[in-house]
């Protein structure tokens, strides 16, 4: 019952993220929406982790939160433009 | 599945909800970096510790202490980060007042 519904509530806040990852008119709008749909990534993760049994899930939540966050920052200096 | 983590875990949910409808409608980048940064690092941190509690602490749990200890430092450096650079390319925050005229 918990898992359903962290999965609805979850999956409804994705559904605005993903709109915003989309539709985004700047770049930035679009980095800011990737940045979001990593930390709910990594909610769907934990939930799977701990209830679904295979702990192994957390730890893989941790690895692409570092790797996503890396990521980030990076794509945020790259679209740096000097005008 | 005790009641403390049970509260952490909705509430955690209802910050990320209402932080992903801000990201959503508000008008301009930076208002919607606002909305972001604090809400996904905030609702990700409670539902966290929400979890810490699930099943009673086992060490194995001690690993989510360290995801709370991540997102704890990174989420303000994501919206910094952004921001800074949204900034620098000059992206114009909007003007635009409901009430018509500025004041």
């Amino acid at each position: 019952m918990l898992r359903i519904s962290i999965d609805v509530i979850v999956g409804v806040s994705l559904a605005f993220t993903l709109f915003r990852l989309f539709y985004g008119p700047s770049v930035f709008d679009r980095l800011l929406g990737y940045s979001s749909v990593t930390g709910k990534i990594v909610i769907l993760l934990v939930v799977e982790g701990i209830m679904g049994g295979r702990t192994v899930f957390v730890n893989l939540a941790l690895i692409y939160g570092v790797l996503s966050f890396l990521g980030i920052v990076i794509i945020a200096r790259y679209i740096e433009r000097e005008v | 599945m005790n009641i403390i983590s049970l509260i952490l875990i909705y509430l955690g949910l209802l910050v990320m909800l209402i932080g992903s409808f801000g990201v959503a409608r508000l008008p301009d980048i930076y208002s919607r970096l606002q909305a972001s940064g604090a809400s996904d690092t905030v609702g990700v941190i409670v539902i966290l510790a929400g979890f810490l509690l699930y099943k009673g602490f086992r060490f194995s749990d001690s690993f989510l202490g360290l995801l709370i200890l991540f997102f704890f430092v990174t989420g303000p450096i994501i919206g910094h980060s952004i921001a800074k650079s949204a900034f620098l390319s000059k992206v114009e925050p909007s003007q635009s007042r409901d009430k018509g005229e500025d004041a």
